[in-house]
């Protein structure tokens, strides 16, 4: 099973990853961070809307959407 | 429509004992605590954001007065946004006991704001919310646990079923009297010299640790039902939306039909009676015709073709809202929205515009982004408010809707408006593309959308305070601004110079401009007189139809056709009244917000403007389009 460090764009739906690395400006960084989208937290891919705009996630037990080009710098591992 | 400002600020100078402020993220039903606690009615919604301003209420305990503060939702209290500055600056500087409302099901979340706030002061009381739906996922939180670790009193509620609500008031006073107190946990101190993202990591290292000792069964996998995979999904999501709407539409026009006609059955009983009481007491007969064939006709008209659309839509609609299908109508926007240069959330503040542009324009506080929440602001009102609606409905199935079959005719009338509003939000599209190519130019914002669990809404208490607080507001409003339009008008017929009427001179002069963009003179003035409130423009043009043929009969929807007709409306009229009336200026009301959001006359011209210019741009289209038809 391919283990490595993609981004969280590039999740498959359905998958549990754990976050490496969020390499985003300060503003929605610690937007994120409130949510939960912090390293080392579990997120998981739930649907992606029309067009491929954005994709809602589940994490620490809340959904939330996210457009892909806010987190594209996101990293993640399948785990 | 909602609790305006100002009851705010007189409940605000009331005397109290002492203090409570309630915070929490947002959507944790901390408005519903506020309501079950001091009994008043704010109005509640399953999204974020929905409580946008800090509220103040009061309830009396064991004979002491307790101020009750209610903060817009937070998620930290890092943040520097200027909603979440409301609620970091209150808890900063204020003595009063906070109580921390969390959800339940989300616990680990909803931690990482305690703890914040725990390092800043432990006048803190927590209060789990949502019990009942803990039940079903099958969590359970040890509370004393909970307690324990934390230092604070820990209470379960449901505060939707006002269940824990006495316990929650029993050791707040308790914690008043310093029956009870809160430590501070060592453990739990974390210093503020870190960097940010340090300082949340290691709070969310403490969340994970105390979430573990207190919870037994984790909720990682999160509830995905098959609903909300149907809505969320990109091919069915959409048409989902489209097809509820249809159905909304489709109950309120069918249903109404029959209120209608019982409404009318019913005032045509009152005025038979009414005549006859006259008759008994030997009144006046001009003034029992004025009474009643004017004030009293004109009235019930107002009350039978108003009322039934709105007694069905609002409390339907509000139960959608309830639900928390609103944010997931963000989520299958957002794309859409992005590529034209708004934002997601702007599908949410344009539903609220749905319900009143007003409460839209103040909602459209949850976007951050200030050049989009301008594009919001400024497109608002292209959505029909809840005055506008129920004149589209009734001149819609009047005009346009000719099948037999009564279940058809009101399927065909709702297609009808669902198109006029794809139509409303196509224009809506284009603007928000020109805006922010224009005058809002700059790079489009992130977007940050939680998806609340679907809820099943709580339909009595739903229903119950959407008639009170929509449909009834909007058609006391329509009636309270009727009677002086109507008074006003009656002058105008009646005051005569140089042996034309007052409304004669008026009419005559709109009348030209009127037949350029295919209405008449008295349209025009009903819409400016329906400045001040646009459930009255119907009222209006009926009136000054009536003032020259005084309706005897009591029929439905027929007869009013026959009034139009007879007054020169063609199906072409209808349509581009439908037009103008979804495209023109807002209301007073919703100008004056414009204003009070913005600070900017310039927004709130363009705001006014904008709108008028698409309706005229429209109905001249349209006018010319059947002209051209008609020669050809």
């Amino acid at each position: 099973m391919n283990k490595g460090v993609v981004s969280l764009t590039d999740a498959k739906i359905g998958f549990e990853y754990t976050i490496v690395y969020v390499n985003i400006n300060k503003t929605l960084k610690s937007k994120l961070y409130d949510l939960g989208i912090i390293e080392k937290s579990k997120i998981i891919p739930l649907y992606k809307s029309l067009f491929r705009g954005c994709v809602a996630y589940n994490i620490k037990g809340s959904v939330v959407a996210l457009r892909n080009k806010d987190v594209k710098c996101v990293l993640v591992r399948e785990s | 429509m909602y609790s305006t400002n100002d009851k705010r600020t007189r409940q605000k100078t009331k005397e109290y004992d002492y203090e409570i402020t309630l915070c929490g993220n947002p959507n944790v039903g901390k408005s519903t605590v506020f309501n079950s606690l001091t009994g008043l009615k704010q109005h509640t919604g399953n999204w974020t954001g929905k409580t946008v301003d800090v509220t103040y209420g009061y309830y009396k305990y064991n004979d002491k007065i307790v101020r009750v503060v209610d903060l817009p939702g937070t998620y930290s209290l890092v943040k520097k946004d200027n909603e979440e500055m409301i609620a970091n600056e209150y808890i900063k500087n204020t003595n009063s006991i906070i109580v921390i409302v969390l959800d339940s099901t989300n616990l680990l979340r909803n931690l990482s704001l305690v703890i914040q706030i725990l390092n800043i002061t432990t006048r803190v009381v927590l209060c789990l919310n949502f019990n009942d739906e803990l039940k079903k996922t099958g969590i359970v939180i040890d509370k004393d646990e909970l307690s324990l670790q934390l230092g604070v009193p820990v209470v379960f509620t449901c505060a939707k079923k006002s269940s824990g609500l006495v316990e929650l008031k029993q050791i707040i006073d308790d914690f008043n009297n310093e029956k009870l107190k809160s430590y501070r946990v060592k453990n739990l101190i974390i210093s503020d010299m870190l960097k940010q993202d340090m300082y949340l990591a290691a709070i969310y290292d403490k969340c994970s640790d105390i979430y573990e000792k207190c919870v037994t069964k984790s909720l990682q996998k999160s509830k995905i039902t098959v609903i909300d995979k149907l809505l969320c999904s990109k091919i069915s999501g959409i048409p989902i939306m489209i097809l509820m709407l249809l159905v909304l539409f489709f109950i309120t026009i069918y249903g109404a039909n029959y209120i209608s006609e019982l409404l009318m059955l019913f005032f045509g009983i009152i005025k038979t009676e009414l005549i006859s009481l006259s008759y008994g007491l030997r009144m006046n007969e001009t003034f029992v015709s004025f009474l009643v064939d004017g004030i009293y006709t004109n009235l019930s008209w107002v009350v039978a073709v108003m009322l039934p659309p709105m007694a069905i839509f609002f409390p339907v609609f509000s139960l959608l809202e309830d639900s928390g299908l609103l944010p997931r109508l963000a989520f299958n926007l957002d794309s859409i929205f992005c590529k034209f240069g708004g934002h997601g959330k702007q599908a949410l503040t344009m539903a609220m515009g749905f319900g009143c542009n007003s409460c839209g324009v103040t909602g459209c506080r949850i976007i951050e982004s200030d050049r989009e929440r301008k594009i919001s602001i400024v497109t608002n009102s292209l959505i029909p408010c809840n005055g506008k609606l129920p004149s589209i409905i009734v001149i819609t199935s009047i005009f346009f809707c000719f099948a037999q079959n009564s279940v058809l005719n009101s399927a065909l009338c709702a297609l009808i408006i669902v198109l006029i509003i794809t139509l409303s939000l196509v224009i809506t599209l284009i603007c928000s593309l020109i805006l922010s190519k224009t005058l809002y130019k700059g790079h489009s914002s992130s977007f940050v959308l939680e998806l609340p669990p679907l809820r099943k809404p709580q339909f009595i208490k739903t229903i119950i305070l959407s008639l009170k607080d929509r449909t009834l507001a909007v058609l006391l409003r329509a009636v309270a601004v009727a009677a002086p339009s109507g008074a006003l008008l009656w002058l105008m017929t009646n005051v005569y110079v140089y042996e034309k009427s007052i409304f004669m001179y008026c009419s005559e002069f709109l009348n030209n401009f009127g037949m350029i963009i295919g209405l008449d003179g008295v349209i025009i003035l009903a819409f400016i007189l329906g400045f001040a409130a646009n459930e009255t423009v119907i009222p209006i043009i009926l009136m000054s139809y009536m003032s020259a043929i005084t309706l005897t009969q009591y029929e439905t929807t027929s007869q009013l056709n026959q009034l139009l007709i007879n007054n020169g409306w063609t199906s072409i009229t209808a349509l581009c009244f439908i037009l103008f009336c979804v495209f023109h200026y807002p209301c007073s009301t919703t100008c004056l917000t414009i204003y009070k959001e913005t600070k900017s006359v310039k927004t709130t011209f363009l705001a006014v403007v904008l709108p008028t210019v698409i309706g005229i741009l429209l109905c001249v289209i349209v006018r010319s389009l059947s002209l051209f038809v008609s020669f050809s």
